[in-house]
């Protein structure tokens, strides 16, 4: 309520930041102490709007894993200003970031990052437990994504027993199943073969992207470039061109 | 989040088994041990237990423990009845005495001897015969656990010829008595028959069973006694924890039962803990990936919590069931007739094992405070 109040208070510029999904102002992040200290990213300023999948491209050590980790609250940047959904998220409290994490973020990472002892289904059922919900009532919602992802048949199969592409069809699930609205993939399909990495991107772009929703890939796979919507790069912790509309985005 | 919590710990079976063991093996040293102490304990109060009329012991200053006993003379028991409050007052003689058994071997042996009267002194509880059957000549009753030990696998029976200190001895009455700290066997008979298998000679009396008048407590009469006689008299209550005290200081038996139930929980302290701890360092990826998405830190310490006590409970249960199998077994033998598990004993050792769990937990616990989310994109 009180935070309504004070962005109304911002004039229109508040205004149009609420309306995206991302913002970030002179954003800069700082490694290490002392003369060790080095700064990885610096002065970002970056809009991201709903809708369609924005590309994050850049060399290797650029800072992109940076860039997303401050973007979903699991770094603090040195610098700068970071808005998601309109909230200010320097302005949580730890316990709410965390839970404003749960809430609005999807995660899909290069490592899928499965709980071994949780099958399919319980692995992507988390994030709703997470938010207070029994695991049963969990894993009947689980289930459906699962269907929809073309898992319907290894429900309860074990990450062990499943190939890279259809673990990474389980993380999905589980970055998708609560429903957020936004969904941030490092190196989504780095792990995968051509062709696992394909459909991967295809199920994303099916399922994932939507009109309500923000969706960014970090990757350097550039054989996936043509589902991007909008790509930035990143070049030495700077953004080298601003945000442009892709255009020619897939078919 | 509770039920993910243990997924994960049943997931990993060996440390799971791990934790589980380690706490089970603590359990099970700490109330074996501490149970066969107090079932000693116990033992070394038995004959004063099992003659409950008696509210005084007299005996000589000079007695340590019931197997150094320093006889009377039998004129003490006339100037303990001349004290004042003394409602009666009898002999009772104990010796070690050696019986033949009848397959030839020989058996070591306590020998008590009662007031030939009244026979105040034996065990009340008769399995066969009677007190008045002590009254023949030669008569002697055994203990239920003795009989075992000379005629074992033997049904019950009365009538036996025995030798006891090359004297004929017939059995005619078995009891149920209290087990005693060294001898399984236990002979009961009239003072004057004991003194005939014996030869003390002049001291023969062993102690002076007093019962106080009513109206006067037995602390009172024993200082009115030891004033009057110079002897010793002790209440029974006195008497045995005398006896307890004796096993405290002067056997090593405190010192060694007390080594090992250190062990036990050391033992149990470092597997818990490293186990526990490696469990967590294993998972602390799974931990980082559950915070990234949004999982609080008092969530993910409820979790480790639970996990450290489900197994820490579990342990305990084994634990305590297999000191509970061990006590029933072992006290089918005459040998360890006596010992028990007290729920206090029972009770402490479940707060050890709290301990136990929760000073690994908070170990562990530090790990996935401090495990940064980001960790999650690295590879
Ligand atoms: N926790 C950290 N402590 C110190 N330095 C860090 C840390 N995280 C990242 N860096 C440094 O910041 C720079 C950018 O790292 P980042 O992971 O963001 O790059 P990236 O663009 O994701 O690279 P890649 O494509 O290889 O994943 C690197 O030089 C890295 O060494
Ligand atoms: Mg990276």
């Amino acid at each position: 309520m009180l935070s309504e109040d004070t962005q109304n208070q911002e004039g229109s510029s508040g205004a149009e930041e609420r309306a995206l999904a991302v913002s970030c102002r002179g954003v800069s992040r700082d490694f290490g102490v002392g003369p060790t200290q080095t700064r990885v990213l610096h002065g970002i300023d970056l809009d991201i709007a709903f809708g369609g999948q924005t590309f994050l491209v850049g060399p290797s050590g650029c800072g992109k894993t940076t860039l997303v980790s401050l973007i979903a609250g699991l770094l603090i940047p040195t610098t700068g200003r970071i808005r998601v959904l309109g909230k200010d998220l320097q302005s949580l409290s730890p316990a709410s970031l965390v839970e404003f994490r749960a809430r609005n973020i999807g995660f899909i990472f290069q490592q899928f990052n499965l709980i071994p002892a949780l099958n399919a289904v319980e692995n992507a059922a988390v994030p709703l437990v997470v938010q207070g919900r029994s695991l049963s009532a969990a894993v009947k919602l689980a289930a459906i994504v699962l269907d929809r992802l073309g898992m319907g048949n290894y429900l309860t199969y074990f990450p062990w027993q499943l190939s890279g592409g259809q673990q990474q069809r389980v993380a999905i699930a589980r970055s998708l199943v609560h429903n957020p609205r936004i969904i941030i993939c490092d190196e989504p399909t780095a792990a995968l073969d051509a062709k696992s990495g394909l459909a991967v991107m295809a199920l994303m772009t099916e399922l994932a992207a939507s009109p309500e929703r923000a969706v960014i890939v970090v990757t350097h796979d550039t054989r996936i470039f043509s589902y991007a919507d909008r790509t930035i790069s990143l070049m030495d912790g700077r953004i080298e061109t601003s945000p442009s509309s892709d255009g020619q985005a897939h078919s | 989040m509770w039920q993910i919590a243990l997924i994960m710990l049943f997931y990993d079976r060996v440390k799971y088994l791990g934790l589980i063991l380690g706490v089970s093996i603590s359990i099970l040293l700490i109330n074996q041990q501490v149970g066969v102490f107090l079932g000693l304990l116990l033992k070394a109060g038995a004959i004063i237990r099992d003659i409950p009329e008696a509210g005084i012991w007299v005996m000589d200053p000079g007695l340590k423990n019931m197997d150094t006993i320093f006889a009377m003379r039998d004129t003490e028991l006339g100037r303990v009845r001349g004290v004042a409050g003394v409602e009666w007052a009898v002999p009772y003689f104990k010796s070690n005495a050696t019986i033949r058994t009848p397959y030839g071997n020989l058996e070591s042996s306590a020998l008590f001897g009662v007031d030939d009267n009244s026979l105040i002194g034996i065990p009340s509880n008769f399995v066969m015969g009677s007190a008045e059957a002590l009254r023949q000549p030669e008569a002697v009753a055994i203990g239920r656990d003795g009989y075992d030990r000379i005629w074992p696998g033997q049904p019950l029976q009365l009538g036996q010829i025995l030798e006891l200190n090359d004297h004929r001895a017939v059995l005619r009455a078995i009891v149920v008595d209290s087990p005693k700290f060294t001898n399984t066997v236990s002979f009961y008979t009239r003072y004057s028959q004991a003194l005939s298998y014996t030869n003390n000679g002049r001291r023969q009396m062993s102690f002076i069973l007093v019962k106080s008048r009513s109206g006067t407590s037995d602390r009172e009469v024993a200082q009115q006694i030891a004033k009057a006689t110079g002897l010793l008299a002790l209440t029974s209550s006195e008497f045995s924890w005398k006896m307890i005290l004796f096993v405290f200081l002067h056997t090593g038996i405190p010192v060694s039962i007390g080594t090992v139930i250190l062990l036990g929980v050391l033992v149990g302290f470092c597997i818990v803990g490293l186990l526990f701890n490696l469990f967590v360092v294993e998972n602390l990826r799974h931990f980082a990936v559950l915070k990234a998405i949004g999982t609080t830190n008092r969530r993910l310490l409820g979790m480790v919590m639970l996990q450290a006590s489900v197994a820490g409970a579990v342990g305990y249960g084994i634990g305590l069931g297999l000191a509970a199998l061990f006590f029933e077994c072992a006290t089918r033998s005459p040998n360890f007739r006596g010992f028990y598990l007290p729920w206090q004993v029972a009770l402490a050792s479940g707060v050890i094992a709290a301990g136990i769990i929760l000073l690994s937990a908070l170990w562990a616990m530090r790990r996935v405070l401090r495990v940064e989310p980001g960790i999650v994109f690295r590879g």
